[in-house]
């Protein structure tokens, strides 16, 4: 069971010295799932991914995800975070251009044979290609195969579909909808495309500076 | 998350590295073969003396004249086993620059034979110089690197390239350890003057008579032997080995430079792949510590495909496009060390670069969206 | 009485003195830079050519120049022309000689090899030979032409280490009869006029 807990959270850019969130408080309990996390750009989707995350630190509140309390500077460890409780997958996210797909996901797996898995989640015919051999969509799903083959259980994903077409939209979230179901990971994705809702279990939505539960099953 | 292998990376990346590679290679190539060629051109006094000197010991006088009473002195000496007059001149011999000679030693008639017996030198056509003539015998390999056979002439007055001076006729050819050519005093002190010098041969060992020949000493006399050589050719070459040091650090400190500039570019290519690793949990130490693992090898690969092309160049030079001329020149340590400087400013600049463009905040920029 | 035998002696002894008139040297000398002091140590010194001499006033010319040449530079070791011509018989290279001049004369260029065997045959540094390359002479005609021998003597010094030409002198030395009653000066005389002048310019 995933436990996020936001208190009192307030943060503000520092370009423009205006708060993005300002006293917000949300309480998550779930083992797995999708999460959506709306809004039109610029609103702040990003940016709490990014407070989730780690990377950006708040300014007022505190964030504990899983009994580690990231708003506390001297005993948070990034490193150990990313790698083993929460995951980010930034936007247009890379891969190593110079390893095949096959070798970006054994640096993962440690070479294990996942090619039953790969299988299944309808990647293998471009396993042995290069990053820029491929087209976006298959690079995307390739770097999501990469993202949940990590360890953390709780899988942060910063528009995931936005530059895509809408077939290979629908087999990203899919594949989504199979890693959860499959491997009981929890999904939070930060997403400006409403074609989503539909394969979400919780839509919340930036609205006051807040994040408002919207639906729960849509 | 792994870091992947430096080496793959390194195989992969190739194609941005081949300039890297090439400059490293050319800039060593280039120290090693300057120096290497510079030590010997300025050793052709070397080349010259130095077999002889370990067979005998020259001492000058710096009057006109030899001393009676010193030259008594010299063969009484119980090491000493033979004193020899001589007058010594040179004999081009072909080499690269046209820098190459032996030495030519004009003996008495009489000193032949000893001098002959006591280096193993054994004629094997022709007879020795007659007295007060133009006779010359040479050794078997200057004949053959000069292409110079029985009656022929040698000498400045009929070859401007030659520095042997006036004309001598080849009256014989010898052979033996040694390459010199011996012509008659007598003739030398007819046309150059009678001022000559002393050759002692010694009784057993060399380094004992040159011992007694120091003890001997006297301020009249300038002793000659194979260190005295040694030392005042490496004197003599101080200059040039301040110029060769001078050289060499323009050369490292403006590759480094170049090489700083494009490890910059490099490292700015891969920076995407770098905040990769950052935002999987790779701590920014490692990340360094990846990228001062390729750059380190990249340089250790360059210079080591260095030497090897150097090796290699020298080997062509003698073998194939010198290889009628005398060229022995070889790659010492000293040679290889002179690359050392380069490749501690190469990693002493990686280290800097590497901290430098591997700052978190650049990291965690590209993560969150630049 | 005694005024006309003074006066005859007065004539007698002015002819006398004018006799020895009208001597006359030039001089013209080419010398290679290589050609300096000190680089010649021995010297074989030819008989001269062409002398249409008596044999014994040839060999009076030979040894002026022989003396001449170690008077200038007594460090110099001479080989005279009768020694030099023995050897060169000894080794029979008298023809080889004989060619050497004939082509050095016609075309001003020596033959290197053969100055190197000579050279070495001789064992010496340098060759000196003269030549005489024209003669002219006449007797006196009364009421005409006063006498008057003229001769071109050229001396060479050839280098037997570079096989070039050392040195060259040219003189003509004229003779002239005070009066148009004599013969003509005999050769010998002319000869020896111009060979001192050369000597004189000989720098060694």
């Amino acid at each position: 069971m995933n436990k996020i807990l936001l208190e009192s959270l307030s943060y503000k850019r520092e370009v423009n010295d205006k708060y993005i969130f300002e006293n917000l408080n949300l309480e998550l309990k779930k083992e797995k799932g999708i999460i959506l996390v709306l809004g039109p750009s610029g609103v702040g989707k990003s940016t709490f991914l990014h407070l989730l995350n780690g990377l950006l630190k708040a300014d007022k509140g505190h964030i504990e995800i899983n009994g580690i309390d990231l708003t506390n500077l001297d005993s948070f460890d990034s490193k150990k975070f990313w790698s083993e409780t929460c995951n980010l997958m930034y936007q247009n996210f890379p891969l190593i251009n110079w390893l095949n797909c096959k070798e970006n996901l054994d640096l993962i797996t440690g070479k294990k044979n996942i090619d039953e898995m790969l299988e299944k989640l309808n990647v293998k015919d471009i396993y042995n290609k290069y990053p820029n051999d491929i087209s976006f969509g298959q690079r995307q799903r390739i770097a999501l195969v990469q993202c949940f083959l990590m360890k953390p259980k709780i899988k942060l994903l910063d528009e995931p579909t936005s530059a895509l077409g809408h077939d290979d939209k629908l087999k990203v979230i899919k594949l989504i909808k199979d890693i959860t179901e499959e491997f009981n990971d929890l999904f939070i994705i930060a997403t400006h495309d409403r074609d989503l809702i539909q394969f979400a279990d919780e839509v919340y939505k930036i609205e006051n500076k807040k994040l408002v539960l919207k639906n729960n099953i849509n | 998350m792994q870091l992947p292998s430096v080496l793959l990376s390194l195989f992969r990346n190739r194609k941005h590295l081949y300039f890297l590679i090439g400059l490293i290679v050319l800039v060593t190539v280039s120290i090693i073969l300057v120096s290497v060629l510079t030590i010997y051109i300025s050793q052709s006094e070397l080349r010259a003396w130095e077999t002889p000197l370990s067979y005998f010991s020259i001492i000058e006088p710096n009057l006109n004249f030899v001393d009676n009473d010193y030259k008594n002195k010299l063969v009484e000496d119980s090491k000493i086993k033979k004193v020899i007059e001589f007058k010594d001149s040179i004999i081009s011999v072909p080499g690269i620059l046209n820098t190459e000679y032996r030495p030519v030693l004009a003996l008495e008639n009489k000193d032949f034979e000893v001098f002959m017996n006591e280096l193993n030198l054994k004629l094997i056509s022709g007879e020795i110089p007659q007295s007060d003539t133009r006779d010359i015998i040479i050794s078997e390999n200057i004949a053959k690197k000069k292409g110079l056979k029985l009656s022929d002439y040698v000498g400045n007055a009929i070859d401007d390239e030659e520095f042997l001076w006036g004309r001598f006729r080849i009256s014989g050819i010898f052979e033996g350890e040694l390459d010199i050519a011996l012509a008659s005093l007598k003739y030398f002190e007819r046309r150059l003057g009678r001022e000559s010098s002393l050759l002692v041969l010694p009784e057993n060992n060399l380094s004992s008579m040159n011992n007694s020949l120091f003890n001997l000493k006297n301020n009249n006399y300038n002793i000659e032997t194979k260190e005295t050589l040694i030392k005042n050719n490496n004197k003599k070459n101080k200059d040039l080995l301040d110029l060769i040091y001078i050289l060499i650090a323009i050369l490292t400190v403006s590759l480094t430079i170049i090489v700083g500039l494009y490890i910059s570019l490099y490292l700015k290519t891969r920076l995407r792949e770098f905040a990769l690793y950052y935002s999987r949990g790779i701590s920014r130490f490692n990340i360094v510590k990846f990228v001062l693992k390729e750059l380190l090898l990249i340089t250790l690969i360059s210079q080591l495909l260095g030497v090897l092309v150097s090796y290699s160049i020298l080997f062509i030079l003698k073998e194939m496009i010198f290889s009628d001329l005398i060229f022995l020149a070889q790659i010492s340590m000293f040679d290889i060390l002179l690359i050392l400087p380069l490749f501690i400013s190469i990693i002493l600049v990686s280290f800097i670069l590497a901290f430098k463009n591997l700052k978190i905040k650049k990291l965690e920029n590209i993560i969150m969206g630049g | 009485m005694k005024k006309k035998l003074t006066l005859f002696i007065v004539l007698l002894v002015s002819l006398v003195l004018l006799t020895g008139c009208g001597d006359k040297a030039t001089i013209d000398t080419y010398s290679d830079p290589s050609f300096t002091k000190g680089s010649i140590s021995k010297m074989a010194v030819f008989p001269m050519q062409n002398t249409r001499l008596a044999p014994s006033q040839s060999r009076q010319v030979n040894r002026d120049v022989t003396q001449g040449v170690n008077s200038i530079n007594p460090n110099i070791e001479i080989m005279g022309s009768a020694k030099a011509t023995r050897i060169i018989n000894e080794h029979g290279l008298a023809d080889e000689w004989a060619k050497f001049l004939d082509d050095y004369n016609s075309s001003g260029i020596p033959n290197a090899q053969l100055l190197f065997e000579i050279g070495d045959a001789l064992n010496v540094d340098a060759i000196m030979q003269g030549e005489i390359v024209d003669v002219y002479q006449r007797d006196g005609k009364y009421g005409g032409d006063t006498a008057l021998s003229r001769v071109t003597v050229r001396y060479s010094i050839l280098s037997t280490d570079s096989g070039k030409l050392l040195w060259e002198a040219t003189s003509r030395g004229s003779r002239e009869s005070a009066t148009t009653l004599a013969d003509a000066p005999p050769l010998i005389e002319v000869i020896q006029l111009a060979q001192e002048k050369i000597l004189d310019n000989l720098a060694l």
